[in-house]
């Protein structure tokens, strides 16, 4: 098997399922619960939230565990902008975020909030000059993806939380590092972000499991209230053993990071090094040169996304489509229509998405498959 | 008190000696489809239909949600079934509308009686009237309204008599099996469920043949047809589903022919397989879900073109409904759903920018020469997998 398909998800690291599945039978106990094997519980719960919060340079206090990447997001917009509504119902927000930001930030528009984009050139770096522009003295909040997901490129964060706390303080910023983390460094000390969200499962975590973090005296509203756990901003029972996976993927996986970039690299620049070689002009390079390594979007020309995905899975080989097109229907990507990628090419795009486990002789054999579907499909 | 179901049928449609048939097949389709809830005892009598069971674990509500998936029945009832003894009709009637108000808001009322049994000692108008002023004098809040009651209780004496206020209507049409078998071309659509459904409906056993374009399409899509599948053989007693691999024939058509005769080539050649499976299989008629003027591939030039590709008789039973009509009806028989999930299928796979929306069919004969027809269509009847869906 192939597996180019790791920001979908990832396989779980093997220390990490045997982790988890000993915590789920030995330390089955409700972190909350007065005895034993509630402390027990949630002592292994404080301590992968300090380990967390190192890998970031941040507080234990200020790390928020949730159900996942989609959950961190929805709490960290809805959450401050109902905590915020007094002060303004401006909304800034890139184009090319993950749905997660855009149907929240949709759900707040429709309550009453005013949300606008912040332009982006034609590989998806937004434009600084116009976040300038665009920040308000009733601008409540700001929401940046670090990594975006279908292209990999690496949004200028750092300077936008510089550009944003000096046009005005009171705005708060929100970072989706669900691409980022793991695969380039993401330190709250450089980053003056009020917001972070993180997923477990992209980085060989189980799923299932994220965390928000949330800058010591931001403010939020809690989504799902209950028993008053995390801190009352998250309620229900906490799962330990998850977390304690998450913790372990981290850990392992930062520790690999440079290792696990090149190796990334290697494979990403061979794959388009054999595909230029053997398609020439019907090749379209979507991704930034200066992207992040293990993520790789390319358009073929003629064929749809779709199907070059299906003929590859009959090979053992698994990647994404750029776009999940329908004949019948317009689902075009809203990033490659955002970035400006014509339809024709749109339509045959995929993502390929790799990890610290994947080879260079992979990327040979998945290259030579595309070519032999492309040489079946396209009339000559 | 035995709580039963009484099912009725249309008897317009049983003339002579077709009736007993009819009555059978449909008794039997109705035993086939219940026996999974417990003992079942089905019998008739008067042009009706009685379904009883002494199995405690038999559920009666399970039962009607089934029945109302059965062609052939135009109506049903659960009944109380009680000695023809007016004391008991009386005593039995109270209990009855004792639980219906705990779980109805109901104010008014009347009865409506039918005395089969003309050794009974009240006829019709009095144990209408008698009952009535019983069920008054229990229940002083609820009143008599003989033009728009809330509820209606019904008399029926017989051997037995019959107490219920509810008709549930069923799905119509003809008991499967009474009309042969017919074999669908069956996409992920949304028409071609509802047209098999309308053939379903009088009668005919269906058969369902897919074309799979693996490996350009997705496991998904296969998936999808077999629910779609799933939901006819509620109505009908089941199909077989034949899953054709189409994709030689795509990329050998798409290799050799012009492209905007492409889709209509690949449907002829789809009309081609689907009679070979249909003879194999004893169909007397292939179902399409063709309405007309639809797709470029539905204009009447393109109908004649694909109809010319068959001696079969092709049944089309949504020729004349608009789009909104057909997705009515897929509502209401459960395959929107499915119906709309979208995971591209084998028509996806080529599609010529510009499709010929008027035919010739002296062009696509010619065209077609050039492909080795028999092998293409042998290859894919032969591999031809098929899926048995109860």
């Amino acid at each position: 098997m192939i597996y180019f398909d790791n920001s979908s998800t990832t396989k779980p690291y093997k220390e990490v399922v045997e982790l988890v599945a000993r915590l789920m039978s030995e330390e089955f106990g409700n972190s909350s619960s007065l005895h034993i094997l509630g402390i027990r519980a949630e002592r292994i719960l404080e301590s992968t939230r300090k380990t967390l919060a190192e890998t970031i340079k941040a507080e234990p206090e200020e790390i928020i565990f949730t159900s996942g990447g989609t959950e961190s997001i929805n709490m960290a917009l809805k959450g401050s902008a109902a905590a915020m509504k007094r002060s303004g119902k401006h909304i800034l927000t890139s184009p090319i975020e993950h749905d997660a930001s855009l149907e929240s930030l949709k759900t707040l528009s429709e309550m009453g909030f005013e949300v606008e984009y912040i332009e982006v050139d034609q590989y998806g770096h937004i434009l600084l000059d116009d976040l300038s522009r665009k920040i308000r003295p009733d601008t409540i909040l700001v929401n940046i993806m670090a990594v975006n997901n279908e292209l990999g490129t690496i949004e200028p964060v750092e300077e936008a939380a510089g550009i944003i706390k000096s046009k005005n303080e009171k705005t708060v910023f929100h970072v989706d590092a669900v691409q980022a983390y793991g695969k380039i460094p993401v330190n709250v000390r450089r980053l003056n972000a009020d917001f972070i969200s993180f997923s477990s499962h992209k980085i060989h975590g189980p799923k299932g499991v994220g965390m928000l973090y949330m800058r010591k005296g931001a403010r939020i509203h809690p989504l799902i209230t209950g028993g008053g756990h995390e801190r009352k901003l998250r309620s229900g029972t906490v799962n330990v053993p998850g977390i304690a996976g998450f913790g372990l993927a981290a850990t392992t996986k930062i520790s690999r990071m440079q290792k696990d970039s090149e190796i990334c690299k290697k494979v990403r620049n061979r794959l388009l090094t054999e595909l230029r070689n053997s398609l020439g002009n019907s090749v379209r390079v979507n991704s930034p040169e200066d992207g992040i390594s293990n993520i790789l979007n390319i358009s073929f020309k003629g064929v749809k996304s779709e199907n070059i995905l299906h003929f590859l899975e009959s090979k053992d080989i698994f990647v994404s489509s750029g776009s999940a097109c329908h004949s019948r229907r317009d689902t075009t990507s809203h990033v490659l229509k955002a970035v400006g990628i014509p339809s024709e090419w749109a339509e045959g795009a995929i993502r390929f998405s790799f990890s610290g486990d994947n080879t260079e002789d992979q990327a040979k054999i998945c290259a030579d498959a595309i070519v032999n579907i492309l040489k079946t499909v396209q009339k000559i | 008190m035995e709580k039963i179901i009484l099912v009725r049928y249309e008897e317009i449609f049983l003339k002579g000696l077709n009736k007993k048939n009819f009555e059978n097949r449909l008794m039997t389709n109705i035993r086939r489809k219940l026996k999974k809830l417990g003992d079942v005892k089905v019998t008739s009598s008067q042009s009706r239909i009685y379904i009883e069971s002494k199995d405690p674990a038999f559920d009666m509500d399970e039962a009607m949600i089934i029945l109302r998936k059965i062609f052939g029945i135009a109506s049903f009832s659960p009944v109380y079934k009680i000695p023809s003894d007016y004391e008991a009709i009386k005593e039995n009637a109270v209990l009855i509308v004792e639980d219906m108000l705990k779980r109805n808001p109901y104010k008014t009322f009347k009865v409506e009686a039918k005395r089969g049994d003309k050794k009974f000692p009240l006829n019709s108008p009095q144990i209408c009237a008698d009952l009535g002023g019983v069920i008054l004098r229990n229940f002083p809040n609820l009143k008599v309204d003989v033009h728009n009651p809330d509820f209606i209780f019904y008399v029926e004496v017989r051997e037995s008599t019959y107490l219920y206020s509810e008709i549930i209507y069923g799905a119509k049409g003809l008991p499967t099996g009474t009309g042969g078998k017919a074999t669908l071309l069956l996409s992920g659509g949304i028409d071609s469920p509802v047209a098999g459904w309308m053939i379903a409906k009088r009668g005919v056993e269906l058969d369902a043949v897919y074309f799979h374009s693996y490996p350009y399409t997705s496991e998904r899509a296969r998936d999808k047809v077999v629910r779609l599948a799933e939901i006819l053989s509620e109505y009908c007693m089941g199909l077989n589903l034949h899953v054709v691999p189409f994709t030689d024939i795509q990329l050998e058509i798409n290799q050799k022919c012009p492209q905007e005769y492409l889709t209509i080539i690949m449907r002829r050649y789809m009309m081609k397989i689907a009679e070979r499976i249909a003879q194999k299989n004893g169909s007397l008629g292939l179902i399409t879900g063709e309405a007309i003027g639809q797709v470029a591939s539905q204009t009447l030039e393109s109908i004649l073109v694909t109809d010319d590709a068959v001696n079969l008789p092709v049944y089309r039973p949504l020729a004349g409904l608009d789009k909104n009509e057909v997705v009515e009806i897929a509502k209401r028989i459960n395959t929107y759903e499915t119906s709309i999930l979208p995971y591209e299928d084998c028509c996806t796979l080529f599609v010529a920018k510009h499709p010929v929306t008027r035919p010739s069919l002296d062009k696509t004969i010619e065209y077609e020469k050039v492909l080795d027809e028999e092998r293409l269509i042998e290859e894919a009847v032969e591999n031809t997998e098929i899926v048995r869906i109860y």
